[in-house]
C-alpha cells in the first residue's frame, strides 16, 4: 500500500477557507518554528507558508491545525468544522489511516 | 518568586518575574511585554513573524492596546493632576497580561470521532474574558483566573476576576453585569460547566484631589 503524506499547504487553504476560522498559526513547536525560521531567513526566502502540521506515525497520520476565531464565532462550533473538512479531505485523497486530527482554538476575537 | 496557577489568598494582584524562567519566556514566544510594547510603539514595523505568528503575542498585543486606551481616556480627563495620581495598577495589569496571554491549559471541546482532539487554550478564553471586561465603560480588569480542573470534561470550574471600578459607579451592578457578560462569553467559546464567577473589587479609581476640589469651584 503506498502511503501518501497530505500537502500541508492545501492543508492550510482548507483551514483558512473554513467559516469562523480568521487566522492560522504555525502548529508546529516553538523550537520547530524558530529553527525554520532561522534556516529560511539565512537562505535569504520568505517565511514557510506551512502552518498545519502533519506527523507520519506507525498508528496513523497525525494533523494539527491551530486556530484564531472571530467573537462572534463558537469555539466548538469552529473546530468542529476545521476537523470535519480535514478529515473529508484525508479520506477523499486516499492518505494513510488517521491516528488524529487536533484542531486548537488559540485565539478568540 | 513561586509562581502557580492560583494566587495566594489575599494577594492583591498576581506578578511576577519576567525572567524567571523559560516557561514565561516561551509563553510569548520569547518576547517580554515590554518587547510587545515597543513593537505596538513601532506600529508593528518592521514586521517580526516571531511576533505576528504567535496567538499568545496577539493576545498580549490587544489587551496593551486597550490598556493604553484607557491610559488616554485617563490622562485626557485628568491631566492637571497626573502628577498626583499613583500608575502601579498599570504595571500590576502589565504583569497579568503577559502572565494570562500564555497559551496555559487545554480545554477540550467535544466530538463524536475518536480520532478528534478539539480543544481551546486557556490563553485564549483568558483574553476574551479579559475583552469583554475592557469593552464595559469604567471598570479595568486587573486579573483573570480558571480555577479548577478544566482539562477534564464535566468538572466545575471557577472564574475568579479582580477587577478596578470607577468612582461613582454603582459596584454591585456592574459586577453583575460583568457576571452576564463572562458567562455568556463561556458559555460560546467553551464547554466549561462554570459553578461561579467570583468578581472581586480590588481598587476603585478616584481622582486623586476630587474631594478637594469639587466641581462649580
Amino acid at each position: 500500500m503506498t502511503v501518501l503524506t497530505p500537502a500541508t499547504e492545501q492543508l492550510d487553504e482548507l483551514v483558512r477557507g473554513v467559516q469562523g476560522v480568521d487566522a492560522l498559526y504555525p502548529a508546529g513547536s516553538i523550537v520547530e518554528n524558530a529553527l525554520i525560521t532561522a534556516a529560511r531567513e539565512m537562505a535569504h526566502r520568505p517565511p514557510a507558508a506551512s502552518m498545519v502540521a502533519t506527523e507520519q506515525r506507525a498508528d496513523g497520520l497525525r494533523v494539527t491545525a491551530k486556530i484564531g476565531i472571530g467573537a462572534a464565532e463558537s469555539s466548538g462550533d469552529v473546530c468542529r468544522r476545521v476537523h470535519d473538512a480535514i478529515d473529508a479531505q484525508l479520506r477523499q485523497s486516499g492518505n494513510s489511516p488517521i491516528a488524529q486530527i487536533a484542531v486548537i482554538v488559540a485565539r478568540i476575537g | 518568586m513561586t509562581r502557580s496557577e492560583h494566587p495566594p489568598t489575599g494577594e492583591r494582584f498576581v506578578a511576577f518575574d519576567l525572567n524567571d524562567t523559560d516557561r514565561e519566556q516561551a509563553g510569548l514566544h520569547g518576547h517580554t511585554i515590554e518587547e510587545l510594547s515597543d513593537y505596538l510603539d513601532r506600529g508593528r514595523t518592521p514586521a517580526d513573524p516571531s511576533i505576528d505568528d504567535s496567538p499568545e503575542c496577539e493576545i498580549a498585543l490587544r489587551s496593551l492596546e486597550r490598556l493604553r486606551r484607557v491610559q488616554l481616556n485617563l490622562l485626557d480627563s485628568d491631566l492637571s493632576r497626573e502628577s498626583a495620581r499613583d500608575d502601579s495598577w498599570v504595571s500590576s495589569i502589565l504583569d497579568n497580561i503577559s502572565r494570562e496571554a500564555h497559551r496555559g491549559r487545554e480545554i477540550p471541546l467535544a466530538h463524536p470521532s475518536p480520532t478528534a482532539r478539539l480543544v481551546v487554550t486557556e490563553g485564549a478564553v483568558r483574553g476574551i474574558l479579559r475583552e469583554t471586561g475592557d469593552r464595559m465603560a469604567n471598570i479595568i480588569v486587573g486579573r483573570c483566573v480558571l480555577v479548577g480542573d478544566v482539562e477534564v470534561p464535566g468538572m466545575p470550574v471557577t472564574v475568579q476576576v479582580d477587577v478596578t471600578i470607577f468612582q461613582g459607579e454603582n459596584i454591585p451592578m456592574m459586577a453583575d453585569r460583568l457576571r452576564q457578560l463572562m458567562f455568556a462569553a463561556l458559555q460560546q467559546y467553551t464547554e466549561l460547566v462554570v459553578a461561579a464567577i467570583d468578581i472581586t473589587v480590588r481598587d476603585l479609581y478616584v481622582e486623586p484631589d476630587a474631594a478637594a476640589a469639587p466641581k462649580g469651584e
